[in-house]
């Protein structure tokens, strides 16, 4: 398994390549929910640890990447940043992976075919 | 764990101040009356309820949230007497762009589509031949309709084309047997339909002094980003009194971070501008100048305009109020539509009753399409911020009904944050009376 995803992110952030072989990469958001909520708050915490700290420097480089010209390098790894987000509740927030006093997410559906990233 | 700090956010993604345009047409009683009035600046202890005396100041019935007989007057009071919002004018770009919408408190199927001549139009997604459903699809581009049953063909005006061995009818007119068309205008690039014989009031007297206040808040700019549905398991009033007060936020959102509209100088959600028109309202929001962010939102507010951001003073069509510390207003359309418009976004709530204790609540946000790939990533956490906070908003309005169903407690109060809660029940409730005694509802 390892060194599979050798070069599958822009050149510079090599460090993060074993997220996407520990399977943090989705093009759903209910994917990335699914995976939150499988997740230990533990593994999320370390998810998050490995990710924030090269946040910075990775939104700087995907703020240059105009949307309609995304290479899927760059979409990997907005879509590790997007997995930041869905993690970041549980982590800052929540501290446990479920939103506590909440109905299930799978009972909020995307709905819309209007609405581009309705799914994504 | 503790929280990363996080540096490098400039305080001026948290507390910049647009410039605010008044639109002069916002001349409501109610703007004027409260005007004078230091309503919209630290305390906030100005009481609206007393600007409103017809709304009274005492408790109310929870019958209106229980009684299938006063959920079936409000069908007809209600939603079969009002203008009512079904999407946006950028849904259907193209000619033969159509979609169905399925409206079950009024009974009725609609389809909507743009002609050949780029007019927008309204049908009952009924087949004059057998009334069947004629199209089955949610939404699509065609360049005519079939009836799946038997082939009768319409054009995208609603004029019958086409039966299928015409002759073996008798006496038949095809001219006389166009889709059934429904009333529909457009205000802003929002449809609206009217189910009545011939309505009341044209869509822009409907919508009186609300249009005024929103005229220019550049809906056309914004584009449909996401949307969220779900069936919620309370009366539609339930669910929309969760929405049209902020009484709430430090109690059931305490953990989702909504102090970017609750803070110091306003712990427990009071208004800080208001208007109550005969139908509709605008609350305005207070926005916290020192909302903290959590290290990923501020991350997200360097890359783009954010729900969570906090005061930022407004722009086009925003805080008609003048308020300092402003964060988005809450417009209500009665009876079921909800545009709150924020600094560079807006959202909608649809809330589509489907029995006494049963709502179809459909979410939709818009803003600007990204420019990059981090702007996405702005945008994906106020949608995941929001959805955070309607899992919440969900779950208590399910245990609101179900405490309701045990007719336990028979009244509810109402404080001077939860005016526009008193406002839109007396609405409802004029109406079904009306309707009740004469049997009609004008």
């Amino acid at each position: 398994m390892i060194g599979k995803s050798v070069g599958c992110l822009p050149e510079g952030f090599s460090d993060l390549e074993h997220l996407i072989e520990e399977g943090w990469c989705f093009d759903l958001w209910s994917d990335r929910n699914a995976r939150r909520y499988r997740s230990t708050l533990e593994e999320l915490d370390t998810f998050y640890e490995q990710v924030f700290p090269r946040s910075e420097k990775v939104l700087e480089y995907l703020s240059m990447v105009p949307i309609d010209e995304m290479r899927e390098k760059d979409r990997k790894l907005l879509q590790i940043m997007l997995m930041l987000v869905e993690a970041s509740f549980p982590v800052e927030r929540h501290r446990r992976p479920a939103t506590p006093e909440g109905i299930a997410t799978e009972r909020l559906q995307p709905w819309d075919v209007g609405a581009e990233d309705s799914a994504a | 764990m503790t929280f990363p700090v996080v540096k490098n956010i400039p305080a001026n993604l948290r507390t910049a101040k647009s410039p605010i345009r008044i639109n002069p047409t916002n001349t409501s009683n109610a703007f004027n009356r409260n005007m004078s009035v230091i309503s919209n600046t630290p305390p906030y202890d100005y009481r609206w309820t007393q600007d409103y005396p017809e709304l009274g100041k005492g408790p109310v019935s929870t019958e209106p949230f229980l009684s299938p007989a006063y959920y079936e007057s409000e069908r007809e009071a209600v939603f079969r007497s009002s203008w009512l919002n079904v999407g946006r004018v950028e849904d259907i770009p193209e000619a033969g762009d159509f979609y169905v919408k399925d409206i079950s408190v009024c009974n009725v199927s609609i389809l909507i589509v743009r002609d050949t001549n780029g007019t927008i139009k309204a049908f009952h997604n009924v087949c004059k031949h057998r009334a069947n459903k004629l199209v089955w699809k949610n939404a699509g581009n065609s360049s005519s309709f079939s009836c799946r049953y038997h082939g009768w063909n319409y054009a995208l005006d609603g004029k019958l084309r086409f039966v299928p061995d015409e002759q073996r009818f008798y006496d038949f007119d095809k001219e006389s047997n166009c889709l059934l068309s429904i009333h529909l205008e457009i205000w802003n690039g929002f449809i609206f339909i009217n189910l009545e014989d011939a309505p009341a009031q044209s869509l822009t007297a409907y919508l009186g002094d609300l249009a005024g206040r929103l005229n220019d808040f550049p809906f056309a700019d914004l584009k449909a980003h996401f949307s969220y549905r779900s069936i919620v398991k309370a009366n539609w009033k339930n669910v929309i009194y969760a929405f049209n007060e902020l009484y709430h936020l430090g109690f059931v959102h305490s953990q989702t971070g909504l102090t970017s509209m609750v803070g110091p100088e306003n712990r427990y959600g009071r208004i800080i501008w208001l208007a109550l028109g005969e139908k509709h309202q605008t609350i305005s929001v207070y926005g916290n100048p020192n909302h903290k962010m959590t290290p990923v939102e501020g991350l997200g507010a360097r890359f783009g305009p954010m729900f969570s951001q906090g005061a930022v003073g407004g722009g086009a069509g925003l805080n008609p109020g003048e308020a300092e510390l402003w964060g988005v207003d809450i417009n209500v359309c009665f009876p079921n539509f909800f545009i709150d418009t924020f600094h560079g976004s807006y959202f909608t709530y649809h809330f589509w009753p489907t029995s006494h204790n049963e709502t179809l609540f459909e979410y939709r946000h818009y803003t600007h399409r990204p420019e990059n790939a981090a702007h996405r990533f702005t945008n994906e956490f106020s949608r995941i911020w929001l959805r955070e906070v309607l899992l919440e908003d969900i779950f208590c309005v399910e245990q609101t009904q179900q405490g309701m169903e045990t007719r336990a407690v028979t009244e509810i109060h109402l404080g001077d944050s939860e005016v526009a809660v008193r406002h839109h029940m007396k609405t409802v409730d004029d109406r079904v009376n009306l309707y009740r005694r004469r049997g009609k509802v004008k």
